[in-house]
């Protein structure tokens, strides 16, 4: 194909790839059902290793946006946003390409395809409680590039991951997705998704951040849901409760494993530094917790992480010296009511009421019913399990736990989870995480990776420089609407200037000696033995022969200290007990002055 | 002097009132004014200015209570909604309740809590808790106990859920739309820069700083590393469709008879969006809001409920 392709082969896989979708996309059929009738007809299996994932961005504009496959994150529940744009309206550079579309290669007339818009994909159901239903294209093994590739954190406090919605998208995804066509992924590196969020989908090219994204990009494309004729009031009911439970739930679950410092220091933290490379673990857990206290803010509870590192907390108490830093002595604090109480218990009354809150709105939707929507799962289910079941982890405060159990919506809600675990819905079990997952090897980061990283992380922090290091690797509002103006690089390099003369100055500051004032040099006494030192009767003792530990010069110094034209001061230091020995203690040192005077040959 | 001086030590002892009559009464016989002098004087004043007006600005309604929000001087006179979606929820909310407060522009540093809107009610001497400003989040209590209207109570616990959906979706998408797109950042200084002061360098730093904080509360939110436009608009579209879905053929959320706190809460963004008086000029999220006409039916409703001259003037 390449070969004839009079545009010197600039496009084809990109058109190889939009070739497999529209055949997958072909309405009336679900992919597999396609895939397995058109398999003797036309290679899909050849041309999908073939293919390697372009960007759509190497196409042109406008056949690029009747190419690439809608993405999922354009539009959850609501229809496409574009109308269905038929081939007629490809651009009339193309006819070579539908020609061929109409000829040989395919049998497929082009009025069935609808490249940029799918409304009348149907949502196929799968086998569900069983395998039992023949699924006819697991024999032919799915080609890797056909595989759903699920990127998560990783596994904690005995669940597959550490993180809400990567547990709801995993546990989606088991239920949904025929156990051969998807892995599972511990990548633990928000870096491998261009959005930086995790859960991800990558498939055939394509990455799909966040659970809901997810759900619908499998919906979209794959006719993969689990929840047929779902009304337009159910839908709008999802994404109202899923967003409820990414912002209320987030943050009680940011409360109970991030923001209270025994969980932090107990649990969460040896979490990730179990499932993190080395240095990583001193940059990445740190980052996660600050964007959680920020997620308890406006619930007025971030302040109870004031002391973060537990060493803080506790030597402040016990550790120190009773001296202050300026040498005073520091009075024994009392333990007040309020320092004694653990943060869980100081936020108790607000916490609560927040935790009552939160699960009886998921209780009254769920009402009697087995699940959120009726009798089947649904979407929400598999979110509302993931924040649920990361509320119940026991932490050591086990705050939230009590609270379930002490509310009825609560204790509704447990016997909710314990459902989704015993009728199968959710599909690992937490004793045989292992086999029940499909778990594959993550690329491995290599060194390189992992030291850019924390090279990355270390300079996002460094106070000043920050600010600017995001910026500049691109962080904040996306270029194509800021435009990255030379302004914003002057200053850059024009800050960075400044910040090194401010160093600079500062330290060649420090070390001048202070303006006006009189220097004065203390210095210890030069005796260091003797019995002097024990204060006025040690000297008394001093005198004495016997106890006379230095040695006493033998003879007496004379020291020039004064030398003019025609003056000279000179003195005569004699050493203690070599002239006459008036009654003394000791710490006197006889000094017998000779003055010269008036010409350097006539002494006085 | 000396008869001065008589007179008061012959006073001495009497009553302090008899003393002070005395003492005028004797100032007057030497302080009067001599009679051609006074005859000069009595024609004073010449001319009698009439008092001067009170500014514009000032409150006509010293007895009610004053909200403060973010508005120019104009609007504030007339009562007005003002261009802050928090505040112009609150604004609703009391007009519905039918507490009558009057409109003071203000910001944030005025703010006790350092966020407006607040709340002053008026000052009774005798109360001294009656002077306490009502901060945004007890406006709710303070509008049920004074307003002469029964606003329905909070309708169900869907309303938790749906709020989420206008704190997170929507807000992102108006904070991107009137802080960080670059065509409307003319409309951006026009509202919050330029009232802060005239200085260039200072109109400058504010600015950073809006721009800043909006990007923050926006990553924040989303838990991205990068604000991507289409897709804060696409999820504002997508909660606007919720919205309408929820709001159905109703005239009011949650098949309530009369509007309440949540109908003030869409109100406030999509009278916003909607308002043909802000000069927006990347106009994206009015195409998403104008596509459920539902929506726009509510807010012209609260719109004719609230105000209805502006209601009147717009259609």
């Amino acid at each position: 194909m390449s070969g004839s392709d009079p545009h010197g082969g600039r496009f084809p896989a990109a058109r190889k790839q939009a070739l497999l979708f529209i055949r997958t996309a072909q309405p009336g059929k679900s992919h597999r059902e396609f895939l397995v009738e058109t398999r003797p007809r036309i290679s899909v299996t050849d041309l999908v290793t073939s293919v390697k994932p372009t960007k759509p961005t190497s196409l042109p504009a406008s056949q690029a946006d009747n190419y690439i496959p809608y993405l999922a994150s354009d539009s959850f529940l609501g229809p496409p946003p574009s109308p269905a744009a038929p081939l007629g309206a490809l651009p009339a550079s193309d006819n070579r390409f539908r020609q061929k579309f109409n000829g040989s290669e395919t049998s497929c007339p082009p009025s069935q395809f609808r490249p940029r818009s799918l409304p009348a994909i149907p949502r196929a159901s799968y086998p569900r409680r069983n395998s039992s239903l023949p699924i006819p294209y697991e024999s032919a093994t799915p080609s890797s590039a056909m595989v759903f590739e699920l990127h998560v954190w990783g596994q904690a406090f005995g669940l597959p991951s550490i993180e809400p919605e990567c547990l709801a998208a995993l546990s989606y995804l088991g239920f949904a997705v025929p156990r051969g066509d998807w892995t599972l992924i511990a990548s633990n590196d928000v870096s491998v998704t261009p959005d930086h969020i995790l859960p991800a989908l990558h498939h055939n090219g394509t990455w799909t951040s966040g659970y809901l994204n997810i759900v619908s990009y499998l919906a979209q494309h794959h006719g993969i849901s689990i929840g047929e004729n779902v009304s337009s009031t159910q839908q709008a009911d999802t994404l109202a409760y899923a967003s409820y439970l990414s912002s209320r739930g987030a943050a009680l679950v940011a409360f109970s494993l991030y923001v209270s410092p025994s969980a932090w220091a107990d649990l969460t933290r040896p979490a990730y530094s179990s499932i993190l490379p080395f240095p990583l673990t001193w940059t990445v857990p740190l980052k996660i917790r600050a964007s959680a206290i920020a997620k308890t803010e406006h619930l007025g509870l971030d302040h109870l992480a004031a002391d973060v590192d537990p060493e803080d907390g506790s030597s402040e108490s016990k550790t120190t010296a009773p001296v202050t830093a300026t040498g005073f002595l520091r009075l024994p604090l009392r333990p007040t009511v309020s320092s004694t109480m653990q943060p869980e218990q100081v936020a108790a009354i607000r916490l609560q009421s927040l935790t009552e809150d939160f699960l009886s709105v998921l209780d009254e939707l769920r009402g009697s019913r087995h699940y959120f929507f009726g009798d089947k799962p649904s979407a929400l289910d598999f979110l509302a399990y993931g924040y649920l079941r990361l509320l119940r982890v026991r932490t050591p405060h086990p705050f939230m736990e009590k609270c379930m159990k002490r509310s009825q919506a609560g204790q509704r809600l447990l016997q909710f989870l314990d459902l989704m675990h015993n009728t199968q819905v959710i599909r690992w079990q937490e004793e045989n995480l292992a086999e029940t997952l499909p778990w594959a090897e993550p690329a491995p980061r290599g060194v390189v990776g992992t030291l850019g990283q924390f090279t990355n992380d270390v300079l996002e922090n460094t106070p000043g420089v920050g600010d600017t290091w995001k910026t500049w690797c691109g962080e904040g509002v996306k270029s194509e609407d800021q435009g990255r103006d030379p302004m914003q690089v002057a200053i850059a390099v024009g800050g960075a200037v400044v910040a090194l003369v401010a160093v600079g100055g500062a330290l060649v500051f420090r070390s001048l000696p202070p303006f006006g004032a009189t220097t004065q040099y203390f210095e210890a006494p030069r005796r260091k033995t003797g019995l002097h030192q024990f204060g006025a009767i040690g000297a008394m003792f001093d005198d004495l022969p016997g106890f006379d530990a230095t040695p006493r010069p033998s003879h007496g110094q004379r020291d020039t200290v004064y030398q003019g034209d025609h003056v000279e001061v000179a003195v005569d230091v004699e050493p203690e007990g070599s002239g006459i020995e008036p009654p003394h203690d000791g710490n006197i040192a006889e000094v017998g002055v000779g003055m010269q005077a008036g010409d350097k040959s006539g002494r006085v | 002097m000396s008869h001065q001086k008589s007179a008061t030590g012959a006073d001495a002892d009497v009553p302090a009132s008899a003393a002070t009559t005395s003492s005028t009464s004797s100032r007057a016989s030497w302080f009067t004014i001599p009679a051609p002098l006074a005859r000069v004087f009595r024609r004073f004043p010449l001319v009698t200015y009439p008092a001067n007006e009170l500014p514009v600005r000032s409150p006509t309604h010293r007895h009610l209570p004053a909200l403060y929000v973010f508005a120019s001087d104009e609007d504030a006179l007339r009562g007005w909604p003002s261009f802050n979606p928090s505040c112009l929820k609150w604004q609703t909310f009391l007009k519905l309740a039918g507490v009558q407060v009057r409109i003071v522009p203000s910001n944030n540093h005025a703010s006790p809590t350092g966020a407006l809107p607040f709340l002053i009610p008026p000052s009774a001497a005798s109360d001294a808790d009656s002077q306490l400003p009502v901060p945004s989040n007890k406006l709710e209590r303070y509008a049920l106990q004074h307003g002469p209207n029964q606003v329905p109570d909070v309708a169900g616990t869907k309303m938790d859920a749906y709020q989420s959906l206008l704190d997170h979706r929507i807000r992102n998408a108006w904070l991107y739309a009137l802080y960080l797109s670059p065509p409307n950042s003319q409309l951006l200084s026009q509202l919050y820069v330029a009232p802060v002061s005239s200085s260039k360098p200072v109109q400058t730093a504010v600015l950073y700083q809006l721009r800043r904080a909006a990007e923050a509360e926006i990553l924040q939110s989303v838990g991205a590393r990068v604000v991507d436009s289409a897709a804060l608009y696409n999820g504002a579209e997508q909660a606007f469709d919720a919205l309408a879905t929820a709001l159905g053929s109703e005239a009011w959320f949650f098949g309530s008879s009369e509007p309440g706190l949540f109908d003030a809460t869409v109100f406030a963004y999509t009278h916003l969006v909607l308002d043909e008086t802000l000069a927006w000029v990347d106009t994206r999220m009015k195409a998403a809001l104008q596509k459920f006409p539902t929506l726009v039916d509510h807010r012209a409703r609260v719109l004719a409920r609230c105000w209805p001259e502006m209601a009147a003037g717009s259609v």
